[in-house]
Formats: C-alpha cells, structure tokens, sequence
C-alpha cells in the first residue's frame, strides 16, 4: 500500500508533536509516525491505553503540555497518526522532489510506502552507556529503560536498586523509582556541584528547571536516598544476574581514586551518561553531520528552524543536539512552521510572525542546554575503568583487549579501521550501543579528534525487517 | 514472594489493570496483564535472563529497554528475534529463551538441492 501525505513527521515525542501541531495549524495535511502504541516519546511516555491511568498526570510533572499536544494531534482533521509503525529505510526520489519513506507495523505488522513533500525527523536520543566490568550482566540497564519499566509498565526493575551515571536525567529516574516504593539504595553521579559553579549564573537564569531539580532532591530526601558526587560505579559482578557493584571516589577527571573502593550489593543497576541523537533516519536521507566536542556526540547540523543540509528534510528535538523538552518543544513547533512556509501554506510573514515566540524560546533555552552539557560531559578517565576483559561490543561480544590490539598492535587508525579488525559495532544494534565508545578510544589512542576518526558507516537498514519486506519494498 | 508490579499503596495514577492471563516462558506459566511488554512482565515475575549470547553462551536480558539494543530477544510463538522489551505479552503465548542465532528455530533441515549442489532454504 503506497500512502500520500504532504509532511511526514517520524517521531511522536515532544518535538514530533509540535512539528505535527505547528504545521496542521498551518494547513498542511501531515502523517506523524511513530514505532510505539501511544505517542509521548520516551519523555512524554504514556501507560498502556489497558491500564486505564485515570491520573496521568500523577507521573509526569509536565502532564498538561503532553495532554494539548496529545489532545491537537488527535482532534485535528489533518493529521493521520500511524502508531505501531517504524521507518526502515527513506529515500528521496529520483523523478521529482518528494521523499519516500517504507514502513513497517510493530513486530508482525504489514508493510507500506509513505510518499511526502518533507520530512520532519523527530527520531529523539536513547542513553548513552559507558562501558565498565560487568555492565553486560543481567540486572545492568540504561537509565531510560529502567525509567520506562517503572514510568509507563509500572514494574520496579528489581528489588535493590543503584543508580550511578552523570547527568540531570538521573534525579528524575530516582524520584520516579522512589515514588513507586522501589528499594533504591544509592544514586552516584560522576560529576561534584563545585564543577558546575562555572555555569551557575545561566542556571539561575531558568528558575523552573532549577526549582524542578530542586524538588527531585527534595524527593529523595523523603525516602531517604543517599545522593552522592564525584563518584560511579565503576564496576559490577555476579553470576546470572547482577549481585554487587564496585562504587569508586573519583577524580575530576573520572579516575578512581586509589583506596576509594566500595562494594555494594544489588541486584540492578541503572546506567546514563547523558544521550545520543537516534540519527540513523537523518544519515540514511543524506544529512550532514558534525562533532560536537561539548556533548561529545555527533550531530546532525541543522539551522534554528531545523533545516537540514538535505533540501527537504528538516531535523528536531535531539538530533541536533541534546536540550530536552524546553528546547524540544519550540525546535518541533518551527521545524513545522519552516516546512509549511516551503510548502506555500505560509507566506514568509505569517511564518515569521509564528515563529517570533517559538524563536525567543529557543533563544532562552539554548544557553542552558549548553551549560548542562557541559557541566556533564564525559571525562575521559572513564578509559581507566576497563579492563582486558570487559566488553566493549555488547553484540559481537568483543573484549576491550580486542580492540587494544587492534589499536596498539595493528595500527588501526580510524573507528572503521577498528571495525574490520575487532567486528565492534557489526551486530544487531548496528552500533548504536557502542559507537561512542570506540570512538573515544580510538580518538585517545591515535591522539586525533573523534572528528577525524569518525564513526561507523551508517547502514542503509534502520530497523529490522524481514527478507519478505525487503522483496516487497 | 510479592511480584515486582508497583503496589497499590505506590500507585498514584489511578491504574486498574485488566484481568491477569498466563503465557509461558522455558515452560513455566508467568503471569501479564494486558498492556505489558513479555519484558515487563517477565521482570515483575523476576526473571532477568531472557537470551544467551552466541559467542560465549552469557547471558542478557533487558538493557536499553526502548527497543534500541536488541539484547532482550527471544522467541515468540517459534518466531526468533523479537525484542522482549516491545513486544506485548499475549494470552497463550509461547516464549523461549532465545540461545546464540536461535538456529534451532529456523527450519533449515527442509533445504532443497540447486542444479549447482547449492543448498536453498525454502
């Protein structure tokens, strides 16, 4: 079945949303895609229709802005919704400028096309891990899994809980397992609050965020978490599934310091580095990319209204680089706003006059954003916590002893040249768990910047289908 | 012992799920709810492995938890590969622990014989 649209917005969390309001509001006719059964995205995830939450609002703190984004999709006339439904491959056309989108629905689903004039990518980020002994055992999860199990299936992952990782998302995955009654025994970030003093005056410049971590902590206060800084686990081990974490005192560079070494029994551990951009979609249609030494992740390059390096096709929310929902929100609404000018729905003045508030939210947003990143950004001592026979390829299972000799001893020069000699980044995932870190490693081996030695080839195939879908496609 | 499934005393959103149902997992019956993921309710069951690992036989379970990192498959139903974190829990339903490539589960025995002595898998 070949489907027709005018903008079709992948991606039905935040950014997704507001591109779909933006743009229908314009009069544009948009199909917003999106892989899960409910839209929100992972920050505005819902409980399942099944469980019949008469409360939502009890477990998200920004209920009200998701319900109106939830509420305009769902009301206006020109926007179909196709959920339960995932884009494994795009191209744009050859014979004219619209773009070509194949679909597949869930896990058994029926295959389709999507043809449209634009793309609006809103593919969102998923957690970054950093590798240590043991982080493969059962029991170790990222800390947005862990968050989904409790926020939207209302499960606790397990029955002693550590959290440990950087970043501002770990004190909202803490109060949420608290709240539920999880026996959560110690949330450990990496960074010290002296680190961050540097970029206190544009904090106290978003009172409302601030205020939100400040109620967090508050939180964890009540049920008696202990929140301790400058230190992570650094390792984990058990038999079957997790049983006991290594928690190490760190230096400002994320060292253990000697001496530093606590056990802590557990059966489940909870692991965010910050995030990474879902860019799979973004490369496959030919975006162009770049480095970001602040968040320390490649990015899809992007102007303020989301316009890509390839005509047509426009990027928001985390793609273009990690600020959450507040910058989130305006970057969806514009990218739809940009993209209903280009379709002529817009003329230049009404976009403009659309865009000015959306604009100066991005404007006061964006300092903060950067700030956090920067306040949280990867140290490289992490490097320290490896050892011969941690993995670094969760998929291929290859040993960091692997990918040294491929470094040390076979002069492998680049993230590529790692790939062919070690198979990192050759599995199911396709990467995507352990990209970053091979670049990191060879960026400190090779003394080049994770710029120069890249990442791995992105592949033309970004979500599994079956060989009958691609005959089909 | 309690299952993991957040208390009524902790539930703040108002949830009522449906009537539980059973699928089996190596066998054993394990309790859902309609909604769940078979990963959600097999770890409110407790149960944290769900695949071993071709190589070296180690065992995975749910790590990304958004259906990114492919370390949750198992087998539903004898269809291999399904990530446990997204796929619902269904009544009846037959799920296996997922163990290397799941070759055991492709039915590679019914090959035909090309004119060239190739092997085809029908």
């Amino acid at each position: 079945m070949v489907m027709e649209t005018e903008i079709a917005v992948v991606g039905a969390g935040p950014a997704g949303l507001a591109a779909a309001v933006a743009a229908s509001e314009a009069g544009c006719r948009v199909t917003l895609v999106d892989t899960y059964a409910r839209p929100g995205g992972q920050y505005f995830k819902q409980t399942p229709a099944a469980f019949g939450a008469t409360r939502p609002q009890a477990l998200h703190g920004e209920w009200a802005k998701a319900a109106r984004l939830f509420e305009a999709v769902a009301a206006h006339p020109l926007v179909s919704v196709l959920s339960d439904t995932s884009v494994w491959t795009a191209h744009p056309n050859a014979d004219d400028d619209n773009f070509t989108l194949y679909l597949t629905g869930g896990e058994d689903g029926a295959e389709s096309k999507l043809t449209a004039r634009k793309v609006i990518l809103a593919t969102g980020a998923y957690d970054r891990v950093l590798p240590f002994p043991g982080w493969d055992l059962p029991g170790v999860l990222a800390a947005g899994g862990l968050q989904s199990l409790v926020k939207s299936q209302r499960v606790l992952p397990g029955r002693k809980i550590v959290l440990s990782g950087s970043g501002p998302f770990l004190l909202p995955v803490a109060a949420g397992l608290a709240e539920a009654g999880a026996n959560l025994v110690g949330v450990f970030e990496a960074t010290r609050p002296v680190e961050w003093l540097r970029w206190g005056g544009v904090a106290l410049r978003q009172w409302d965020k601030l205020n939100e971590g400040r109620h967090y902590l508050q939180t964890l206060r009540k049920y008696g978490v202990p929140v301790r800084f400058g230190r992570a686990v650094v390792a984990a081990e058990g038999g079957e599934r997790l049983e006991r974490v290594t928690v190490a005192r760190l230096t400002s560079d994320w060292t253990p310091r000697p001496d530093s070494l606590t056990e802590i029994e557990a059966d489940t551990l909870g692991v965010g580095y910050g995030f990474l951009p879902s860019s799979e979609l973004a490369l496959v249609l030919g975006c162009r990319q770049r480095y970001d030494p602040v968040g320390g992740a490649f990015f899809i390059e992007a102007d303020v209204a989301g316009r890509s390096s390839q005509a047509g096709v426009f990027v928001a929310g985390e793609l273009s680089g990690i600020g959450g929902s507040a910058l989130a929100l305006p970057g969806g609404a514009l990218a739809g706003l940009a993209a209903a000018q280009d379709l002529g729905h817009l003329s230049r003045a009404e976009q403009e006059s659309r865009a000015v508030l959306y604009r100066r939210e991005v404007a006061r947003r964006q300092p903060f954003a950067q700030a956090l990143n920067s306040m949280f950004r990867l140290r490289p001592g992490w490097q320290s916590w490896l050892r011969p026979d941690t993995t670094i390829c969760r998929c291929e299972e290859v040993p960091y002893a692997r990918v040294r000799l491929a470094l040390d001893e076979l002069g492998a020069g680049d993230v590529r040249a790692v790939k062919l000699t070690t198979r990192c980044g050759m599995g199911l995932c396709q990467g995507r768990v352990c990209g970053h870190i091979v670049t990191a490693l060879t960026a400190q081996a090779t003394g080049r910047n994770p710029a120069q030695v890249g990442t791995f080839a992105n592949r033309p195939i970004v979500k599994p289908v079956t060989l009958e879908e691609l005959i089909k496609g | 012992m309690k299952d993991l499934r957040v208390g009524p005393e902790f539930e703040r959103a108002g949830i009522e799920r449906g009537q539980s149902f059973d699928f089996s997992f190596e066998g054993q019956p394990i309790q859902a709810h309609p909604g769940e993921t078979l990963g959600a309710a097999l770890t409110a069951a407790g149960i944290t492995t769900f695949r071993t690992t071709r190589g070296q036989g180690r065992p995975r379970g749910l790590f990304c938890g958004i259906g990114i990192c492919f370390d949750c498959l198992v087998v539903v139903d004898g269809r291999p590969n399904r990530r446990a974190c997204l796929t619902p829990a269904r009544p009846g339903a037959v799920v296996r622990m997922q163990t290397g490539t799941a070759e055991d589960f492709y039915p590679l025995e019914e090959t035909q014989q090309g004119e060239d002595g190739s092997q085809n898998a029908l």
